[in-house]
């Protein structure tokens, strides 16, 4: 429809109309990251097409999302309650921490099914660049847990992305908890299964030949 | 008939950054000789099978073959001339290694900075070879400086002009100098600075890097070269720069493990 589009266009500008609900729900999605204009417009069209209950659903979600999930009083990651399924299940190893990027990670090492320890979420990598500092991520609240004096956690499993940041990360970590006596221990690094040696970076290769094991 | 514009293009390049685009491409800043600062899409860079990934650390200086995009270029094909694992061995390099791309991030605008491309390739491989950190970092500032009209004046007041001994003088970081002591209440922000640390400034502006690494610097007087550049360095920026408090942080751990009191 060539009114329609013109009509978007000059939604999207919000020059004439700023206050109009349709220009503040395509400027919304707009906001989120990987949404562009086109994008943020045809969802925010699909949802003026679709049955009221979808656009209910979604909004109550939302606002659930937002008033009820916190973060675990111990582990940091998202939860509904103080503590997280993972932190509330004593049948899990308290002695071993591993300690992860960001929630989606736990998700990532928990589909594994070889870890029973607990876990830290970091929520972010020391990225100097980025304007992100260690005291912008949650290493203080591991280092209280580490340090509490009812604490039995005897290793901490860096897990952070084998990006440069991720190793800076992982060093910082290491140097900070290694001076309380814990054990640090970082996720191994080589080939990754159906990759091709043809293709690999020389850090890649060069850490595979380090880390080689006896068959 | 117009010549058309090539639809691909190569080009040697230091990574300096990279951030999160859609799905799991990434878009990675380059500084090159050519170009300057570029932004340039990766696609597929957070796929475990990714034959980029490893080419585009930030740090690493590679080969890019790189299609012309409507928006931003897209890279198509990467090798790694040199990975720098050295100054990515320990924390203490790893750091001085961020802040030395972040300055170049910093100092450069979009497609514009590639002047700075030798300088920031030469400090990087003085850190990943085992040159002395401090004084492979403070030449850099000091091109950095240079390059960008902001070269600090460390011989003569920068209110009169006249001579400044070193055991007079007081550092200005926002006008961009030392001041007599006399001139004071005619600049905005001072600071305390030791003739010794003015001395060693005045030689890592003048003289050459081989002439510099036979200066003795205790751990002491490296605190404050480094706080008293850290300084400058964000006042010419105006903005805070994460990557200086962390290289500031990780060398006191350093220096507090051979009792050093740490400065004011």
């Amino acid at each position: 429809m060539g009114t329609e589009s013109e009509s978007e266009r000059y939604l999207i500008s919000g020059s004439r109309e700023t206050k109009s609900p349709i220009t503040r729900l395509v400027n919304s999605f707009h906001s989120l990251p990987g949404i562009g204009p086109r994008s943020a417009q045809r969802l925010a069209y699909h949802i003026l097409r679709s049955p009221d209950a979808l656009a209910r659903e979604l909004a109550e979600s939302l606002i659930e999302v937002k008033e009820n999930i916190v973060l675990c009083r111990d582990c940091q990651n998202l939860t509904v309650d103080v503590l997280c399924l993972v932190c509330m299940d004593s049948s899990r190893d308290s002695t071993v921490v591993c300690v992860v990027e960001e929630p989606l990670d736990v998700t990532a090492i928990e589909r594994t099914g070889d870890f029973t320890g607990l876990y830290h979420v970091l929520h972010g990598v020391i990225s100097p660049r980025m304007g992100i500092g260690p005291e912008d991520i949650k290493i203080q609240e591991l280092l209280s847990r580490v340090h509490a004096p009812t604490s039995n956690i005897a290793e901490v499993i860096v897990a952070t992305n084998p990006s440069t940041e991720g190793e800076a990360t992982a060093m910082y970590l290491s140097r900070i908890i290694q001076d309380a006596g814990t054990k640090v221990t970082r996720l191994a690094r080589g080939l990754s299964t159906g990759s091709d040696l043809e293709y690999a970076d020389i850090d890649t290769l060069g850490r595979a030949l380090q880390n080689r094991h006896v068959m | 008939m117009t010549e058309r514009r090539p639809r691909t293009y190569s080009t040697k390049a230091i990574v300096i950054g990279q951030r999160d685009y859609v799905d799991s491409a990434r878009i990675i800043t380059i500084l090159s000789p050519e170009f300057g600062k570029r932004e340039i899409v990766a696609r597929g860079l957070l796929k475990p099978k990714s034959r980029l990934a490893g080419h585009l650390e930030p740090g690493t200086y590679c080969q890019l073959e790189i299609a012309v995009g409507r928006n931003l270029d897209i890279i198509r094909e990467a090798q790694t001339i040199e990975m720098f694992r050295e100054a990515r061995s320990d924390l203490q390099s790893l750091t001085i290694f961020l802040y030395a791309l972040d300055l170049a991030d910093k100092f450069s605008l979009e497609d514009t900075g590639g002047e700075l491309f030798n300088p920031l390739l030469t400090v990087i491989q003085r850190i990943a070879g085992g040159y002395p950190h401090s004084v492979s970092i403070r030449s850099f500032e000091f091109e950095l400086l240079d390059s960008s009209g902001f070269r600090p004046v460390l011989d003569q007041c920068i209110h009169c002009g006249s001579d400044v001994p070193a055991e007079d003088a007081v550092w200005s970081p926002t006008d961009g100098g030392v001041v007599l002591k006399q001139c004071l209440d005619n600049v905005q922000r001072v600071s305390s600075i030791s003739s010794r640390a003015l001395k060693v400034l005045r030689a890592y502006q003048e003289w050459d890097f081989d002439q510099l690494v036979t200066i003795a610097v205790d751990s002491s007087l490296e605190l404050e070269l480094s706080s008293v550049m850290h300084d400058l360095m964000k006042t010419v920026l105006e903005r805070e720069l994460k990557s200086a408090n962390l290289v500031e942080e990780v060398r006191w751990w350093q220096v507090s493990n051979d009792h050093v009191t740490k400065p004011n």
